[in-house]
């Protein structure tokens, strides 16, 4: 579980979404903050579905957020 | 930049519960072993039985309470974690069963097993609780790990 070759922009974009906690990105995915801590630190993989979930939160599309960093 | 980032050790539901389920496991282990192996009695070992048919209704009524007061608490990456707790507990119970057959087939242990009565059921049922508390202490330490 520890280490994703998934490199992502999560923190980046939720400071350019007016500061978003991770708790309100939480709740906009309907997962917990912890999934969200896992994976702002690249710790974790998101399944396609949440990928998705997050990318429509920030009004992006998945390849803007998450990127193959191997 | 807002700072709950830096909060990255918060234990997640799964977690504690994993934490507590072990101890609980381990706590009946102990009891099983005492009155369901080494001195068998029906009724410790009924009760033993029911406290596991019973485990996982309490897990999923804890999670209900705890949903109810705080929201959402647990997703996929719970699933992940859950599922390595169930493989912990396939390899053991499968350990134990290949264990428990070995030691029918030789005369010295099938006669300390089947000698006193009910031994056999007591063994069998320390079997379940043992593997669910591999299963347990797997999933804690999968949320330990990943906090790493």
């Amino acid at each position: 579980m520890t280490g994703t070759p998934i490199a992502n922009e999560i923190r980046r974009l939720r400071f350019e979404h007016g500061e978003m906690t991770q708790q309100a990105l939480a709740d906009a995915c309907q997962v917990t903050r912890q999934t969200i801590i896992a994976l702002e630190a690249e710790r974790y993989a998101p399944s396609l579905e949440l990928a998705f979930r997050i990318a429509r939160t920030f009004r992006v599309g998945v390849e803007d957020v998450f990127r193959w960093a191997a | 930049m807002p700072v709950d980032h830096l909060q990255a050790d918060v234990q997640a539901f799964g977690e504690r519960y994993a934490r507590g389920a072990a101890l609980g496991a381990a706590g009946l282990s102990m009891w099983t072993l005492i009155t369901g192996v080494i001195e068998p009695s029906p009724f410790p070992l009924m009760s033993v039985a029911g406290v596991l048919m019973l485990s996982h209704w309490f897990r999923r009524r804890a999670l209900a309470d705890a949903e109810r007061r705080r929201g959402v608490l647990e997703d996929e990456r719970d699933a992940v974690f859950l599922a390595q707790g169930d493989r912990a507990f396939r390899c053991v119970a499968s350990a134990w069963a290949v264990g428990l057959a070995v030691a029918l087939a030789f005369p010295a242990s099938r006669t300390l097993l089947l000698d006193v009565h009910l031994r056999l059921p007591g063994t069998l049922l320390l079997g379940v609780i043992v593997a669910n508390l591999a299963a347990h202490a797997a999933v804690a330490l999968a949320y330990a790990h990943s906090r790493r």
